[in-house]
């Protein structure tokens, strides 16, 4: 197992490698001069120059590359243009908020989801699978902004009982927060409760059809353990590779929810960046992204071996891809 | 006769009861006046902002949105009325300006008190701040806000001259910007690259704290010198999205909503909670056309445009809601050099069959192919459509070119953009406007992208700015530039839009600016709010 990890690991290199590359080359081709861009329609062509200079957007781009690269390698991101400041400070800024958030929204969409999934399956074309699923259906084909609104419509304008914007604060107290988060959370929740309830139904379905669901039934099991222990523990499988990419999706993707939200979250903060050129602050966040996304996909991995005894790394080289 | 003096007599009583009853209302509304509510003081008030600063460091700050935060937190030397039609003293009481328009000494007020910084303790205000802020802004402006400025000179403790490169009559009017504002050395030099995050300045509120991407927290200054604020505290929030922005104003999640716009304008005037306010907005929406290539290089094509496009309709289609008044004149309807007399030189009204004369005239007769660029934004792209169709009418078969800001503003400055619609906003001083458009110097920027070149506008635009500071001579010289310019069709005015806030009815004494700047605490207001 150790040794599975530390190869992947070691794997991660190229990939991040190549997503250095990508991510250089992309921000140096979008049109638009960043110093340009910055300075707004009223700067002299002198004062934009100068920022050039500044910016060293006048060297060569192998020069800039390798600057990049040095950086990456101390563990630095650069320095924002835009803020000058740290990319790092900036994103442990606001990563932290985008944790939480996607955290609550995972955990609501996981509450939710699991007890209607299993349920669906158990009772296949019953009224309460058909109900279920068709929500789901329309939970995944909802777009975020209009639910976002509606939310806010009626929970925070018409009944006044939740804040419609912002983050609240910890200096008043946890129920601050607590109340800011409800609504963004519901809103970002929703796809993929819809997504997780869709899953577990059709791999609970699979599973309950197996041998070994109605031996354990012939044993005498009660129909609770033959659910929860022996069913679910193998459904659980295709459920947290889905969930897996929903949390990269969620960290990196849920710029629609903060902005609606006024979430001050890491989406923003990337988009501005994109927006105002700022692409040492972008680059340096798709770097940090693009770890998180495969440090969670390496958990993932590992947390089917967890979840899953029959899977495991360690035999015969092989195939490691797990899932 | 007995009828007539009867009649006489009931017209007599009716007009005695009109007039008690009249004068009676005049005396209720008195007492009404005095029963307004009074002032209190204490409470938050909470302002949203549709984007982010980056930095509240005058020198580095690029954007109005930080302009919006840093007016509360600094103070310049003059500064505009609320208004915006006159330039009165700020932390200068009053100035002098050399007979050569190049040395202009003031006198500086001697109540003005740092905030308590970490390196600098309610310090009093010397000229030396003057000098160091001013000369910072010269050498340092990412904007190049200053570049006039040659050096300051500190004459006495309360006296400062500001010796200037070249005579220009609009530099009090840079001096305004809060990119200019008094800033203490020592707390510049102590933060180093930091003080955009910690600014300390002389304004009406103290900074207290920035939670990234959510809000600029600040408290009141206790020794400002204008006024002792209202307020305890103001809090400045980002809300990128601006109908979710008038929803957190019905919420009461904020008080004041900048930037509103059509739609949710109608849903806020419905709201009983809530004022709207509106006012022309210190800008100009145009569309240029270029004047050194392609077809548009010829005046009578250029005509033939202006014939063919009906503005007053564009108009009225993009602001369903209102929010927008028509533009004649290439300069903002609020600006003090605005002349409506003006008017009357634009084409006005749409007339297609000497659009069509025209075009024929000019060589044209079955139209011809042309671009329309627009930056990606609703406004514009929709008038891009609208001229689109309009255009077809008379044989010219226009794309349009939709793109995203840095990609536009790069197409347009070289010149590659056979028609382009910009919008304009800057300070209330012509110079700001139609040097930018009409000055030859400034032929591959952003202002003059369509290559307007005339010696004569340019000599008068150079005069305007260098032999008198004087606004009425001034005024004159602009109206000059306007009629010449205006003479060459050179662009189709769009409209002049209308700033429009939200203002929860709690708050008291605030009123929009033509610069669509939120000012809290100036020395004609001091915003209150009701608990």
């Amino acid at each position: 197992m150790l040794k599975y990890i530390i190869k992947r690991i070691i794997g991660l290199i190229p990939v991040l490698f190549c997503v250095s590359v990508v991510v250089f080359v992309i921000t140096r081709v979008i049109p638009g001069d960043p110093a340009a861009v910055m300075l707004g329609p009223q700067a002299t062509n002198e004062a934009v120059e100068a920022l050039r200079i500044k910016l060293g957007l006048r060297d060569p781009l192998l020069v800039q590359y390798g600057r990049f690269l040095m950086q990456l390698l101390r563990g630095d991101l650069g320095t924002s243009i835009a803020y000058n400041q740290p990319v790092l400070d900036l994103i442990l800024d606001t990563f932290p908020n985008t944790v939480l958030l996607a955290a609550s929204s995972l955990l609501i969409a996981t509450i939710v989801a699991l007890p209607i999934g299993i349920l669906s399956a158990v009772k296949q074309y019953s009224i309460f699978d058909y109900l279920s699923m068709t929500f789901a259906l329309v939970g995944v084909s909802m777009p975020v902004y209009w639910l976002g609104l509606m939310l806010v419509l009626l929970f925070s304008i018409k009944l006044q009982l939740l804040p419609s914007i912002g983050m609240g604060s910890l200096s008043n107290g946890l129920g601050d927060i607590l109340s800011h988060l409800i609504l963004p959370s519901i809103a970002l929740a929703t796809i993929p409760m819809a997504n997780f309830a869709r899953i577990t139904r059709s791999s609970m379905l699979e599973v309950v059809r197996q041998d070994y669901i109605r031996t354990a039934r012939a044993k005498g099991l009660s129909e609770w353990k033959v659910i929860i222990k022996h069913s679910l523990k193998n459904a659980m499988v295709p459920l947290l590779t889905v969930m897996g990419m929903q949390i990269s999706m969620m960290l990196s993707g849920a710029v629609l929810t903060e902005t609606i939200f006024a979430w001050p979250g890491m989406g923003r903060l990337v988009v501005d960046a994109i927006e105002k050129r700022d692409f040492i602050m972008v680059q340096g966040s798709v770097m940090f992204l693009a770890f998180i996304f495969v440090f969670v996909n390496l958990c993932v991995d590992v947390l089917y071996v967890l979840v899953n005894p029959r899977i495991s790394y360690d035999n015969k080289g092989g195939d490691s891809s797990g899932a | 006769m007995k009828v007539k003096s009867k009649l006489l007599l009931s017209i007599l009583i009716i007009t005695m009861i009109f007039a008690l009853v009249v004068t009676g209302c005049g005396k209720s509304g008195e007492e009404a006046k005095q029963g307004e509510p009074e002032t209190k003081e204490g409470g938050s008030l909470v302002v949203g902002l549709s984007q982010v600063p980056k930095t509240l460091d005058p020198v580095l700050y690029t954007g109005t949105y930080e302009s919006n935060v840093m007016l509360a937190i600094f103070d310049t030397l003059v500064t505009y009325t609320d208004d915006q039609q006159k330039i009165v003293g700020a932390l200068a009481t009053d100035w002098k300006v050399s007979d050569d328009m190049l040395e202009y000494t003031f006198n500086l007020r001697d109540d003005v008190y740092f905030h308590d910084g970490k390196y600098v303790k309610g310090r009093k205000l010397t000229a030396e701040d003057i000098k160091y802020s001013l000369e910072r802004s010269a050498k340092e402006s990412a904007m190049g806000r200053l570049s006039d400025l040659k050096e300051a000179e500190v004459l006495d403790e309360k006296t400062v001259k500001l010796v200037l490169k070249q005579p220009n009559a609009a530099f009090l009017a840079r001096l305004t910007d809060p990119g200019n504002g008094i800033v203490a050395k020592e707390e510049v030099e102590g933060w180093g690259d930091a003080f955009g995050q910690n600014p300390v300045g002389t304004g009406a509120f103290v900074f207290k704290s920035w939670a990234k991407d959510d809000n600029v927290t600040m408290v009141r200054n206790d020794k400002y010198w204008a006024a002792k604020p209202n307020l305890d505290e103001l809090v400045f929030k980002f809300i990128p999205d601006l109908s979710m922005m008038s929803n957190a104003l019905i919420s009461g999640d904020i008080d004041i909503a900048t930037e509103v716009q059509g739609p949710d304008r109608q849903k806020l005037v419905n709201d009983q909670n809530i004022d709207v306010q509106t006012m022309p907005g210190m800008n100009v929406y145009f569309a240029a056309m270029n004047m050194k290539e392609g077809p548009t290089a010829d005046i009578r094509v250029r005509q033939a445009i202006s014939y063919a496009l009906d503005v007053d309709a564009a108009v009225s289609n993009i602001f369903q809601f209102g929010g927008a008044t028509r533009a004649y004149v290439p300069l903002p309807s609020k600006s003090w050099g605005y002349d409506s007399s003006l008017e009357d030189l634009a084409i006005k009204s749409r007339n297609l069959e000497k659009a069509k004369d025209l075009l024929k005239e000019a060589g044209y007769e079955n139209g011809f192919k042309t671009t329309i660029v627009t930056p990606n934004k609703p406004l514009r792209a929709k008038w891009a459509q609208i001229m689109q169709t309009q255009l077809a009418e008379v044989g010219i078969e226009a794309d349009i070119e939709k793109l995203e800001w840095g990609t536009y503003s790069d197409k347009v400055s070289k010149g590659e953009a056979p028609i382009y619609l910009l919008a304009w906003t800057w300070y209330p001083d012509p110079d700001f406007f139609l040097f930018q458009f009409f000055h030859q110097d400034q032929i591959g920027r952003l202002g003059n992208g369509q290559a307007f070149d005339d010696k004569e506008v340019t000599d008068l635009i150079d005069k305007a700015k260098g032999s008198t500071t004087d606004q009425a001579e001034r005024k004159a010289i602009y109206k000059e530039v306007i009629e010449k310019a205006m003479a060459k069709v050179p662009r189709v005015e769009g409209w002049h839009k209308e700033n429009i806030n939200g203002i929860r009815k709690r708050v008291n004494d605030y009123k929009i600016c033509p610069d669509d700047q939120v000012r809290i605490v100036t020395q004609e207001r001091n915003v209150w709010v009701e608990k």
